[in-house]
């Protein structure tokens, strides 16, 4: 299929993009990780390795976003201003966030771990699912979490709203999803 | 706006070309367009965010998990074998849906190649998701598992897609 060479094309342009400048002020890091993490990992895995280029962009924008998990309780901001953190300032985790854009990084991070050995992005998303786990039951809906939560002060059980659909359903999905990923490779 | 991840970028060129009304099949050129205004500047290639100094550093990781995990019931409906006439419209259709997604990815290549979106009518080129050529990178695994051999294989292996789709 004439297809592969569209293929073969992105991939080279994918040397082009650098992360270390940004076109918005804000990193939304949810949207960040499942479009180019994501994207990135995917491609890398499904031409098995062919294209070393993926996994290395994939590790830049790793430690990218590793950066936004620089906070004291080690919960990312998920909004968060990349500007502020090169300058080398520090950072504290969101007061409030959709619980989606908290609870679903753990696929793209969890693989990027998989496929690099480096731990350390798996253990800073098990650090919020532990969270997760530990607040299940507390919320006002015992077994869902609202759909905004509080990571800096660690409290997921305040929020009345919610939901399956829209800025929760994300969380829902990556659970099983993570929990074979985890099994199976 | 949380849509699923995978079909975003299908679904959008899908629904870009419908709304347009102009669908047609074209065929994908080989034809490269380059960026003539890269918008990432000096500063951005240089650097390197693992040189960043820590402030809370991690004092000890969480390992992961191994072993088998429980099994889950299959939710998906499982389909019966196709009759021809079924297989025959479903290649056509998915010939069409090909069709649209080579027209808009010719379209970003034209109008918004490196940029994160093209806008459908009036081609310009959008940087809302911070600049790292989205379309791009967002289709790049559909397009791994659709247009490599490989890829092919595994898609089919683990019944992402149809048997019967790849004839």
């Amino acid at each position: 299929m004439q297809l592969y060479d569209e293929f073969e094309l992105a991939v080279k342009a994918v040397e082009q993009i650098h992360f270390g400048t940004c076109t918005l002020d804000i990193v939304n890091v949810f949207e960040t990780t499942i479009r180019y993490l994501g994207g990135l990992l995917a491609a890398h895995d499904l031409s098995n390795g062919k294209y070393p280029v993926l996994l290395r962009k994939a590790v830049e924008l790793g430690e990218m976003l590793y950066v936004a998990f620089d906070t004291p309780n080690r919960m990312p901001n998920v909004r968060w201003d990349w500007k502020e953190a090169k300058a080398g300032h520090p950072q504290v985790a969101s007061a409030g966030s959709l619980v989606s854009e908290l609870g679903s990084l753990t696929l793209e991070f969890t693989r990027l771990s998989q496929v690099t050995g480096d731990m350390k992005y798996f253990d800073a998303v098990q650090r919020i699912m532990d969270q997760f786990d530990v607040q299940q039951n507390l919320t006002k809906v015992k077994g869902l979490w609202p759909v905004v939560i509080n990571p800096q002060d660690l409290d997921f059980t305040k929020d009345n709203g919610f939901t399956l659909g829209g800025m929760a359903d994300s969380l829902y999905e990556y659970l099983p999803k993570v929990g074979a990923s985890n099994c199976t490779i | 706006m949380l849509l699923p991840r995978r079909y975003w970028v299908v679904l959008s060129m899908v629904a870009i070309v419908f709304i347009v009304g102009y669908p047609f099949v074209s065929t994908p050129s080989l034809r490269y367009y380059p960026s003539k205004e890269g918008h990432n500047n000096n500063d951005g290639v240089h650097f390197q965010w693992s040189n960043m100094k820590t402030h809370y550093p991690v004092t000890s990781m969480i390992p992961m998990p191994s072993g088998a995990m429980k099994s889950i019931p299959q939710i998906q409906h499982k389909f019966k074998t196709q009759s021809k006439a079924v297989i025959a419209k479903n290649t056509e259709r998915r010939n069409l849906v090909l069709g649209n997604f080579t027209h808009a990815w010719e379209g970003y290549k034209k109008y918004a190649w490196m940029s994160d979106e093209v806008a459908p009518l009036t081609g310009m080129k959008y940087n809302h998701f911070g600049g790292y050529a989205a379309t791009l990178v967002d289709a790049l695994g559909m397009s791994a598992g659709l247009f490599s051999s490989y890829g092919l294989t595994v898609m089919r292996d683990r019944h992402v897609v149809d048997n019967a789709a790849l004839r």
